[in-house]
């Protein structure tokens, strides 16, 4: 007889673990989580085909979900040095270029300094728009990758915000639910507008303004260069406080009411509902928690989706930011000033791009991290 | 390749000096005919250095027409200065001066593609 009970308790320990996975499994459809991961791996291919080609969000999410899923930060920082050499090498050979050119600029200076405004400062001149107009391209580029990245970001984040808000409900987080839709939606169209809007064309301006400021060594505007990029990193510095705290904020006070709330519900079922009260008020609990290890796993896949939308540009604002930095520091010596300066100039917008791109991912990271912090403080 | 062109330069110099006395007008065009040898042989040898910087840019990306007119500017500034300098030689620096000034018009003239394709650039990323 005790063998049998023995039998029949080992028999139903893998049942009840499949049964969790049906339930997660349903949960996971009826929350639209399957959609989201479509869209998720659409958003990302262009971002991450060299990065992480062999992506799939869905065996993510559920390796996510079942607590399975582990990196190797090896085999990732192997990654990105790849990504970050091939980067490199894509634009090693316009930098050699520039560089080139750079050196004939200095030549034609050196030898146009005998002769005060001959014709050699007007070949000068030709020789600095095409600099100009080189880095200008790369810097273009530079910039349309950056928005692109945020874009896609926000849109991850509005696409994502419906299922959060299924998901949160469905752990007993009605107030959050409430609340942190129009959060995520809210910081997701601002962060959009106020780098779309304002940021992105504030620090074009400044790499044209810097660019302008160089040609000529009386004429200068650094005051003003430097006027707006304090300008710009103020911005980033303050939207950066301003919505950590906010959310901060709707998250512990959300968090709280919603453990109210769940307990309330549980107490209400556990004790008006006759007979099968007690029952049916563990049930309840066992779909709150496996809504919360839904969202978590979604929180944290989502926090994937951000790092690797962030990683795949961001290495390759990297590699440009060091290569215009390495050639400012080879030309210094033996090309002209304003050449150099123009080099460092660039590498400076490129460095704010960078920042602004910093900013948008950290605060997509904090308001996913919240929400998958609320599920710690109301699950019973 | 440098002795030839040191040897070339410096025994034009001293020619000239010593022709300076008596025939000053011949001093000048040995002044004129070292420096086209001097450019002609230097120029001969110049092709592989184009030729590498051509190859340079088309794996970057950018059009050989930009750089074209980048090495065309720089002979024509070249070329302007030096027959400047020889106007001045000769004592016309009136002629050297307005020389100068064509070389310039020149100059700017040919810059013309490379300044509006950095302009349209520059406003494009203004927007």
């Amino acid at each position: 007889m005790k063998k049998w009970l023995i039998v029949l308790l080992l028999l139903a320990c893998p049942l009840s673990v499949s049964a969790q996975d049906r339930l997660l499994e349903e949960q996971a459809e009826v929350a639209g989580i399957p959609q989201l991961n479509q869209q998720a791996e659409k958003l990302l291919f262009p971002y991450t085909q060299d990065l992480a080609p062999d992506l799939d969000m869905d065996r993510l999410t559920r390796e996510l979900f079942r607590g399975q899923w582990r990196a190797s930060p090896g085999t990732i920082l192997q990654k990105i040095l790849y990504v970050l050499l091939q980067e490199c090498y894509d634009n090693l050979a316009g930098m050699i270029l520039l560089l080139l050119l750079a050196l004939l600029c200095g030549l034609l200076t050196q030898l146009g300094e005998s002769v005060q405004h001959g014709a050699q400062t007007a070949a000068f001149y030709v020789c600095y728009a095409v600099i100009c107009a080189m880095c200008a391209r790369m810097f273009q580029t530079a910039i349309q990758g950056g928005t692109d990245a945020i874009h896609a970001m926000s849109e991850f984040v509005t696409v994502a915000t419906p299922v959060f808000a299924t998901l949160l409900g469905a752990a007993g987080q009605f107030t959050g639910a409430a609340i942190f839709q129009p959060v995520l939606y809210g910081a997701a169209t601002l962060i959009l507008s106020l780098t779309g809007e304002l940021l992105i064309p504030l620090i074009s301006a400044i790499f044209v303004l810097c660019t302008v400021n160089c040609i000529s060594t009386d004429f200068s505007l650094s005051k003003l260069c430097t006027l707006l990029q304090k300008a710009v990193k103020w911005m980033i510095g303050m939207a950066l406080t301003v919505f950590s705290g906010i959310s901060v904020i709707y998250s512990l006070t959300s968090g709280t009411l919603d453990t109210l709330g769940s307990r309330t519900i549980k107490f209400a079922i556990g004790n008006f509902i006759p007979l099968v009260g007690g029952m049916l008020a563990d049930s309840f609990e066992l779909v709150l928690s496996c809504s919360a290890i839904l969202k978590k796993g979604v929180g944290v896949a989502g926090m994937v989706v951000i790092l690797l939308l962030f990683a795949g540009i961001a290495v390759k604002l990297v590699a440009q930011l060091w290569l215009f930095r390495l050639g400012a520091a080879l030309m210094q010596p033996v090309s002209d000033k304003r050449i150099v300066a123009l080099l460092d100039h660039t590498a400076d917008c490129i460095s704010l791009l960078f920042s602004l791109l910093c900013m948008c991912a950290l605060l997509f990271l904090i308001i996913l991290v919240m929400l998958i912090c609320m599920g710690n403080v109301s699950v019973l | 390749m440098i002795l030839p062109v040191v040897g070339l330069g410096v025994l034009a110099a001293v020619t000239a000096t010593l022709l300076r006395r008596y025939h000053p007008e011949l001093s000048l065009l040995v002044g004129v005919g070292a420096s086209v040898l001097l450019l002609g042989f230097v120029l001969s040898s110049l092709s592989s250095l184009t030729d590498t910087f051509f190859a340079i840019a088309q794996q970057a990306g950018i059009e050989s027409s930009l750089l074209r007119t980048v090495g065309k500017i720089i002979g024509v500034a070249y070329i302007g200065q030096l027959a400047a300098a020889l106007c001045r030689d000769a004592g016309e620096s009136a002629i050297a001066t307005n020389l100068e000034l064509c070389t310039k018009l020149i100059v700017l003239t040919m810059s013309m593609p490379i300044l509006s394709t950095l302009f349209s650039i520059l406003s494009h990323i203004v927007r």
